[in-house]
């Protein structure tokens, strides 16, 4: 079921309405080329407390999104909002395929990125709940 | 001429003495350039880079264990980064590598697993 909630997650930026948006996304634990010349977001998916419905013995989890979005440093932080916009769009409020819920989006700014020091980060996180077998 | 023409030069001059005692190494790595969140899979190629270099070992014990330390020393090359490259392939043998020190000359990189 945790496959059914990456599939669900990964669809969104997988889709061409994400792709039009034209920003770049990265998955935790990639370590390849990033393009820090242009706005990108990392994307840490992190699932929580799980219960089990004793009634149909249905799983239900709640978790965090977490969408770490670093643009340039340096040149305020209207993109930030933007983007933070851009991904209200395509989460807050949604329900994916497979039945991941999501609920309302927090945007924490924190500053210049301590491993590089020409980004900008703010981190977009947003509350969801997954349902599976 | 400049201090680091100099030593790189001297550098030069070392390698090509000995040059009999040298292995080829074949460092090989995949450069991941993206990630397919349609597939869930990165999206890389495979490069290589063959170079020349020395092998080194040391032998020392950790309590009371004989362990054997190996390292290769290269010429350093400013178009490739090593740090990319965690494997390289001396004769039949690959081994895992990472850089102990790196400099303009040389680098010199700890193997293990061959």
């Amino acid at each position: 079921m945790y496959s059914l909630l990456k599939d669900d997650i990964y669809g969104v930026f997988a889709s061409n309405s994400w792709v039009n948006a034209g920003y770049k996304a990265y998955p935790a634990n990639y370590n390849g080329t990033i393009d820090t010349s242009n706005t990108f977001i990392r994307v840490s998916i992190l699932p929580g407390k799980a219960t089990l419905n004793a009634f149909r013995f249905k799983k239900t989890f709640s978790g965090l999104l977490i969408l770490s979005i670093f643009v340039k440093a340096g040149a305020g932080d209207k993109t930030l909002f933007t983007v933070a916009d851009a991904l209200d769009s395509f989460f807050q409020g949604k329900t994916l395929t497979n039945g991941t819920q999501f609920g309302p989006s927090t945007l924490s700014t924190l500053g210049l990125d301590p491993a590089d020091d020409s980004l900008y980060r703010g981190d977009y996180s947003i509350n969801f709940k997954a349902y599976g077998d | 001429m400049s201090l680091k023409t100099k030593v790189q030069n001297a550098v030069d001059t070392a390698f090509e003495k000995l040059k009999d005692l040298s292995v080829e190494a074949t460092f090989d790595n995949k450069i991941v350039e993206g990630f397919n969140f349609s597939t869930g899979t990165i999206t890389s190629s495979d490069q290589s880079y063959v170079t020349s270099g020395f092998l080194t070992t040391k032998e020392s014990y950790a309590n009371g264990t004989p362990v054997t330390k190996t390292t290769l020393t290269i010429r350093n090359n400013t178009d490739v980064t090593f740090d990319r490259y965690s494997e390289v392939t001396i004769g039949n043998s690959s081994y895992n590598c990472n850089i102990v020190s790196k400099d303009d000359f040389i680098v010199v990189l700890s193997l293990s697993g061959g």
